[in-house]
């Protein structure tokens, strides 16, 4: 056994640094000195030598990352059983050592073998710990992840009255626990990436196999292995990498916290994205249906959930249009007010500097300056901007003469509606449209606003998800599609899978409607 | 005028940056042969040049048809 | 790329091709020509127009080719197809341009009083290039979109001006202007029926045929009842003098609506079905044109075509129909004859193709 000298070292460092993979040498102290010298010395690296056995004692030693580990299983799991057991037990672990520490001493069920340098930092910052011993090129991982971590707590993006309210947290292996409790199913299988050359992040894919439609695991498998980046820290980077179309306000991907939402997806035939580090989930593909409704809607009763969905619809409308329908009725088709009104509308807008475009846009920016302050502000100072924003946008600004009081009637409105969807990202992209709506309803009146409503509609139609159209079940009309759309049919009525999504054991219930009991 | 003549020269510039790359050989020869009829053509309708009109042709070849057709058509129209 | 289409984007494509210009003209045309019959005359085209339909659904069957041109070529060999193409390019550029013309002339007139037509004209033609560009699929699909809203608007329209009917006004049924209400079928068809051998281009794109056949005839058909309801209406509530008066009767018709003394002049429901139809009408004859510019100067991507043609008909729209009155003398002589004269040779041409090339193969 020969020593590498410093100059040797050096060399495997930063050939491991330029991505080429190394073995492990044979002796402890140089593995040690390796290891080390890459981590740059960084004092959260524990590195521990021991002696395993008392008969034949192999020179060995352990290393973790503080902080990444379960301390507790560390301690009494491994440790414990490798310093103190080993010397209690007859058996000499020199020959054969790897097998006999696995089946005899180590109780702890994740363990690999590992045998280059790359993929023991891999795991070793993933959390594991890593043992190596003298005169052995292989080294053990054991699974010892833990550390400090968010435990499950309660939705707070997408709230509901009715429905459980525990969120995705953090962590990845939480995450998929969470769907793992709601679908027992030997079917739903995971399959995991790691993406980010410097983050090394997991990612793992979940489907249900038998409904899901093949190709679009193998067309997600195929966007995912595409990705070259240097660090994905949230599932926005992977949505934006892997969604059909960048440059379009509308979200093509459906992200959320809530794990009945994504246990509601796969069922249909979706696959979902979980991302370590954060817990917000993507799934596809995403229709733009998605975006209206609410996991609540299914546990509400039929009527209600019918209803509710409608008036969100109707929030779309009101959120995106009615700035520019006040502008384009008061600046080009005053005949189709009822004069009543016309009269009242003439009578505020009377001392009113600006033009409504100019006003609307002025009072529209103001809020969502306010809206935007109000995300930032600590929950602490944010009633005092609603005080603020209530005094600026409602009576003073009326009062001063600024604006009329129509005018804060509709961006109320406005806001109201905007603050309707179940998803936020929809709300946004409401937000980016509203003011090319204006714009067009200031230079074009209601010609403007069907032009735009044209164009909009041709822009959605375009856009697919996966290779599903956005607006399907709509365009391309599909009739058993539509008792999830408009409507939210009785769960004994929704007996197949979307038509578009999933082609497989499309046949999801078989229950009768539920009949009382005769009377005699 | 001037201004929606500078209007044309600024759209004819974008587009044709924006078109360039996105057709290649004989697309592109195509492209631009008709792109600078219509932009001339265009440009002739702005300024108010007397150019043929196609309405006025098709009307001038099929005007053996239209004279009689109108004239039997007048007689049942209010 | 190949797009296939179903069987009912197919029958809401036709039905708002039918509708087109169309649903506003019609009235007064017809009325101008069978007075107080004047949706009889309408019934009659709607008749002979789905007859048109079946004619041209023989024409394309056989061949596995999308591409309408190509299957053309096939059946009457290159020279033939290239005059036919020639002759359905120089009267489906007609219909475009006339038809962006007609839209932009009627919003300055009716909606936005002040604003130039050129202006309108742009932003129409501005809507057919996106649709074009982003091809047959998403026209069809967003023409399913906006098909519902349309036919509520209609029944909308319908329903809401029966309280200012009055039937004395289409009485006596059919016992005057005979004759002229027979001759109205003829530039009645020529607005609506001939104008959909621009269909024949999307038609080998829906993936099942037979379906597809069924589609056009139930598209066309709908749209024919629609046009009889509306004349209907129009005569009832205007009468037969106001209907020919006004250039846009059903706009006219759409300000006599009044709801519970509050909704008053809601007008722009009118405006809306015209803008909706005009749009999907304005996108597939400027796809057709596309389409067969690409076959004719064998271009690989159509899309490189679509601006040059965007520009050329919104300098033929601005410059070449001076003013409505104009419109209404072409839509009765000089368009009139072209619209006949593309609608039957084609149709004739390729039957005539069918049944020698069946024939020899009898022979053979």
């Amino acid at each position: 056994m020969r020593r590498r000298t410093k100059k040797q070292k050096q060399a495997i460092i930063e050939n491991i640094s330029a991505d080429h993979d190394v073995a492990l040498s044979s002796d402890l102290d140089e593995n040690i000195d390796i290891i080390k010298e890459m981590l740059g010395h960084s004092s959260d690296l524990i590195t521990r030598k021991f002696v395993i056995g008392a008969r034949e004692p192999i020179q060995s030693a352990i290393f973790y990352i503080n902080g990444l580990i379960n301390e507790a299983s560390v301690q009494h799991d491994l440790l414990h059983e490798l310093v103190v057991e080993s010397r209690e037990a007859e058996q000499t672990y020199k020959a054969n050592c790897f097998d006999t520490i696995k089946k005899h001493l180590v109780s702890i069920g994740n363990v690999n073998e590992l045998h280059t340098i790359a993929e023991l930092f891999h795991v070793l910052l993933s959390g594991d710990s890593i043992i190596i011993l003298d005169g052995q090129r292989v080294a053990l991982a054991i699974g010892t992840r833990g550390g400090e971590g968010r435990g499950v707590e309660t939705v707070t993006s997408q709230e509901v009255v009715r429905g459980p309210k525990e969120a995705f947290t953090e962590r990845i292996s939480t995450n998929i626990a969470l769907i793992r409790r709601r679908i027992k199913d030997p079917n739903l299988w995971m399959k995991s990436y790691c993406i980010g050359e410097k983050t090394q992040t997991d990612v793992t894919i979940g489907y249900l196999n038998g409904v899901v439609n093949d190709k679009l695991v193998e067309e997600l498998d195929r966007r995912l292995k595409r990705i070259k980046i240097d660090a994905i820290l949230e599932s926005g980077y992977i949505e934006e990498l892997i969604q059909d179309k960048t440059y379009t306000p509308f979200p093509t991907v459906y992200n959320t916290e809530r794990p009945d939402a994504i246990a509601g997806g796969l069922l249909e035939g979706k696959i979902a994205i979980f991302v370590d580090g954060t817990p917000f989930v993507l799934l596809i593909p995403c229709l733009f249906e998605h975006f209206l409704q609410s996991s609540e809607d299914y546990y509400q009763r039929t009527d209600i959930a019918t209803l509710l969905r409608l008036l969100r619809m109707l929030a779309f409308l009101l959120a995106l249009l009615t700035p520019s329908l006040y502008i384009a009725l008061t600046n080009f088709h005053q005949e189709m007010i009822p004069t009543t009104l016309l009269i009242s509308l003439a009578a505020q807008r009377e001392g009113i500097p600006f033009p409504a475009f100019i006003e609307a846009l002025l009072m529209e920016l103001t809020f969502e300056l306010l809206r935007e302050a109000g995300i930032r502000l600590p929950s602490a100072v944010g009633s005092a901007i609603s005080i603020v924003g209530a005094l600026v946008l409602g009576q003073a600004a009326v009062e001063a003469g600024i604006v009329s009081a129509m005018m804060v009637i509709v961006v109320s409105l406005t806001a109201i509606s905007s603050f309707v969807f179940p998803a936020y990202n929809l709300a946004i992209t409401v937000r980016i449209l509203r003011f090319g709506f204006m714009m067009l309803a200031a230079s074009l009146g209601l010609y403007g606003i069907f032009t735009g409503i044209i164009i909009l509609v041709l822009h959605m139609t375009s856009l697919r998800s996966f290779g599903i159209p956005y607006l399907s079940p709509l365009a391309p009309f599909n009739l058993t599609g539509q008792k999830d759309i408009f409507i939210r049919a009785p769960l004994w009525k929704e007996m197949t899978r979307p038509h578009l999504i999933s082609q497989k054991n499309i046949v999801r219930s078989d229950s009768k409607p539920p009949k009382p009991p005769k009377e005699d | 005028m001037l201004f929606h003549v500078l209007l044309l020269i600024t759209f004819i510039i974008v587009i044709l940056i924006y078109e360039w790359k996105h057709y290649q050989g004989r697309d592109r020869y195509v492209f631009v042969m008709l792109f600078a009829l219509a932009s001339i053509y265009l440009l002739a309708a702005i300024v108010d040049w007397r150019i043929p009109e196609y309405v006025q042709g098709v009307d001038f070849l099929l005007s053996p048809l239209k004279k009689p057709l109108q004239a039997w058509l007048d007689q049942f129209q209010i | 790329m190949e797009q296939k289409i179903s069987s009912i984007q197919f029958t809401v494509l036709v039905f708002m091709n039918t509708l087109g210009t169309a649903i506003i003209f019609i009235p007064t045309i017809a009325t101008r020509y069978g007075r107080e019959n004047g949706w009889i005359t309408v019934i009659f085209a709607t008749l002979l127009g789905m007859v048109f339909i079946l004619w041209l659904t023989t024409l394309i069957g056989q061949e596995d080719d999308t591409n309408f041109f190509k299957i053309m070529d096939n059946r009457v060999g290159k020279l033939i197809s290239y005059c036919l193409i020639l002759l359905m390019v120089s009267f489906i550029f007609f219909t475009t341009f006339a038809n962006i013309w007609s839209i932009a002339q009627f919003v300055s007139l009716q909606i936005l009083m002040g604003t130039p037509p050129q202006v309108l004209a742009l932003i129409s033609t501005f809507t057919g290039l996106i649709a074009v560009r982003y091809g047959l699929e998403v026209i069809v699909r967003s023409a399913e979109i906006f098909f519902p809203f349309t036919m509520l608007s209609l029944t909308l329209l319908a329903l809401l001006v029966w309280p200012e009917a009055q039937l004395i006004r289409v009485q006596p049924v059919m016992q005057l202007n005979q004759a002229a209400t027979f001759v109205g079928v003829l530039p009645v068809i020529a607005l609506t029926y001939m104008e959909l051998i621009v269909m024949l281009v999307v038609l080998p794109h829906v993936n099942d045929l037979r379906q597809a056949k069924k589609a056009f005839l139930i598209g066309g058909g709908l749209a024919g009842f629609c046009i009889i309801i509306v004349t209907f209406a129009a005569i009832a509530v205007l009468g037969v003098d106001g209907t020919v008066r006004h250039a846009y009767s059903i706009y006219v018709l759409g300000q006599n609506i009044q709801i519970a003394e509050f909704f008053e002049r809601i007008e722009v429901l009118v405006a809306f079905i015209w803008f909706i139809t005009i749009f999907f009408k304005v996108s597939t004859c400027f796809y057709f044109l596309s389409i067969a510019l690409q076959h004719m100067l064998k271009v690989k991507n159509y899309h490189s075509l679509t601006v040059p043609l965007g520009m050329i008909l919104l300098a033929t729209a601005m410059t070449n129909l001076p003013n409505i009155f104009y419109d209404f003398e072409m839509m009765n002589s000089t368009y009139l004859i072209l619209s006949y004269i593309t609608g039957l040779t084609v149709a004739t041409v390729l039957s005539l193709a069918m049944l020698i090339r069946k024939y020899k193969e009898k022979v053979k």
